[in-house]
């Protein structure tokens, strides 16, 4: 318990610090000034499958976006969809920017790499049809590679669209959280994941590489791990703002989280050997190690907890059937108050954790002053162990899983 | 790729090294005052016995009028068992400190049961009288939670009734004597219900057979409906 808890302190520790350091700064906050010339062509991927609610908004918020027309391309794929979704696309089909590719069913990766083979855009990028961006996007995305030629792929910030439902709530304070760990995690070069919203690519990187690959599930996550293998540069945008319609349901939510895990456990195997390797840096020596043992650590405090609550129940049932119903005698005294070591630290993790989401919501122009973070403590620390314990179970049978 | 300096890991293990110390510093020094606050309160209590002793003897039979059933130190002995039931839990049961704080209530227990026996005899009260010898051992004593909360009951119900709770396997002759001299079988938990030893565990239904007088006891429920009424 206790090296459960100084692992996960040191952790979170050593993000605070790197992010405070800052010594080089990777966002830029001004909106850069480049002329059409300098800019370089952009395409623009968006799989589809079975969207046909979604992708007018997703193909108009791209259409919106500042960025010189002739440069940009949108090439929307329907991957096979069974719904409306390429009647809907093919409304779009006069439009001189849009390109459509109707494709047989083959998963996300398949409809990226059939988009891949279509441009000669020097950058690309994904976005997915729940998806919706600012005008500036782009521009501020483009940024990193015009200015950095060493510079592989940029992430975004991504942030919940309306949230409606308690779980999109307790998500939005989630992707606060998000928000911070991969700016701080881009500080150490130590990105892993090129999120579907809306990250970006030099396509020549992507040659070099190899296209994208089904990633059990999670063809961002096995990219960017694949960029990282191969020593490219990851970094991040926070000023580049996406929105993403998050699932709604406790179900949907459940299944969505349960394919990261198991994506990000049996891609864990897959590059195992980028673990405790200085040869991958900060990634390779505690970034990877640490999200694999956070893991296991979030699962092991939540049977700590289901143990203890297991115990108390049979105590009192015990109480129930030797002396009846009984009423509890209230008194205070702070001679009771907890002060052990065990819970002052869980405190400490919990406080940093609401510092780090307070970060991250500050660097996604979100107030910090709002009811999700509190909703999101008292509830995810419940939900969040049932996936992963789910992921696991999942990873270990070999079982696969479903995006929907 | 980037590598971080070796200075950046020491320094957050040092931070957290920091806060994890803080912690056990913090919670040594609470523990610590608690500890202080239980010894103050026994140091207290056996002043009060000391007193009431000497009081007694100084007025023998003229001091019955002074003294009722549940003049003496129950209450704050109950205080004291709660508390340091909690600093058991919190420094573990091995602690020689808690050790210590817990022969010298089984101590004070010892010497007010005397005392009680003592006034009761000469002042013709009738209080009831009850000894529960438990273990902390596991394994040792699987009835001893279930008996627990059996007593904790009886004692919210009828306030009067003395209930003197001793670990059985306490490093402390004076138990030792008095597990002896009551008859205390091993089999646990045991009672002694006034001067008659009893093994294993006995329900409410099964003290209340034993102890008809009970029923002549205020109880806090029958004090509650008198207010009511």
């Amino acid at each position: 318990m206790y090296a459960t808890l100084f692992v996960s302190l040191y952790f979170e520790v050593f993000l605070l610090i790197t992010f405070f350091e800052k010594s080089e700064s990777s966002s830029f906050a001004a909106l850069p000034a480049f002329t059409p010339e300098e800019l370089p062509t952009v395409a623009v991927f968006i799989p589809c499958w079975n969207e046909e609610s979604t992708i007018v908004g997703t193909l108009n918020s791209l259409l919106a976006l500042n960025y010189p027309k002739e440069k940009l391309e949108i090439i929307a794929v329907n991957d096979g969809s069974t719904d409306n979704t390429l009647a809907v696309l093919k409304t779009f089909e006069s439009h001189p920017q849009v390109r459509i590719i109707d494709k047989e069913n083959g998963g996300k990766h398949s409809a990226m790499n059939a988009a891949l083979s279509f441009t000669k855009a020097e950058i690309v990028g994904c976005l997915d049809a729940d998806s919706f961006v600012e005008s500036d996007a782009l521009l501020r995305i483009v940024n990193h590679f015009v200015s950095d030629k060493d510079v592989a792929a940029v992430t975004p910030t991504i942030k919940v669209f309306n949230a409606q439902s308690a779980m999109q709530v307790v998500q939005r304070a989630e992707y606060g959280l998000s928000v911070f760990m991969r700016n701080a995690l881009a500080h150490m070069d130590s990105l892993f994941i090129t999120p579907g919203p809306f990250s970006f690519f030099r396509r020549s990187v992507i040659l070099e590489v190899g296209p994208w690959r089904h990633g059990h599930s999670t063809e961002d996550l096995e990219m960017c791990l694949r960029l990282q293998e191969n020593h490219k540069k990851v970094t991040n945008e926070p000023n580049a703002i996406v929105y993403t319609k998050t699932p709604k349901t406790t179900h949907a939510l459940f299944r969505q989280r349960v394919r990261w895990t198991y994506g990000f456990l049996k891609n864990a195997i897959d590059y195992r050997y980028m673990f405790f390797n200085p040869t991958y840096g900060t990634l390779g020596m505690l970034v990877l190690p640490m999200s694999l043992i956070s893991l296991f650590s979030a699962i092991f405090l939540f049977s700590s907890l289901i143990w203890n609550t297991l115990v108390f129940i049979i105590q009192e049932l015990v109480r129930f059937q030797t002396v009846g119903l009984t009423a509890p005698t209230p008194q205070f005294d702070i001679f009771f108050i907890n002060t052990s070591v065990i819970l002052s630290i869980v405190i400490v993790l919990i406080i940093l954790t609401i510092v780090l989401m307070g970060i991250g919501k500050k660097l996604a122009k979100d107030s910090f002053i709002s009811y999700d973070v509190p909703v999101y403590m008292a509830l995810y620390g419940f939900i969040t162990p049932v996936w992963l314990i789910t992921a696991l179970y999942k990873a270990v049978m070999n079982t696969g899983v479903r995006w929907r | 790729m980037r590598t971080t300096p070796w200075t950046k890991y020491i320094l957050a293990f040092l931070i957290t090294a920091f806060i994890f110390i803080t912690a056990i510093i913090a919670n040594n020094f609470f523990n610590a005052k608690r500890v202080d606050q239980i010894r103050s309160i026994e140091e207290g209590i056996s002043i009060d016995i000391l007193s009431l002793e000497t009081q007694f003897e100084l007025l023998q039979e003229q001091s019955c009028k002074n003294i009722s059933e549940d003049s003496i130190l129950s209450r704050e002995l109950d205080t004291l068992a709660n508390k340091l039931s909690f600093a058991e839990a919190q420094l573990g049961a091995d602690n020689e400190e808690v050790l210590r704080l817990k022969r010298h209530y089984s101590l004070l227990e010892i010497k007010d049961l005397l005392l009680m026996q003592k006034v009761s005899d000469k002042c013709n009260l009738e209080p009831i009288f009850l000894l529960y010898f438990y273990s902390n051992v596991k394994g040792e004593c699987t009835d001893c939670k279930r008996q627990g909360y059996v007593l904790t009951e009886l004692a919210k119900e009828y306030p009067q009734l003395r209930i003197y709770s001793f670990d059985y396997n306490i490093d402390l002759s004076a138990v030792e004597t008095l597990i002896s001299i009551q008859g205390i079988q091993p089999e646990l938990p045991g009672l002694v219900i006034n001067d008659v030893p009893y093994s294993g565990f006995q329900s409410i239904e099964a003290i209340k057979e034993i102890l008809p007088e009970l029923a002549t006891l205020a109880t806090t429920t029958a004090t509650t409906t008198e207010k009511t009424k």
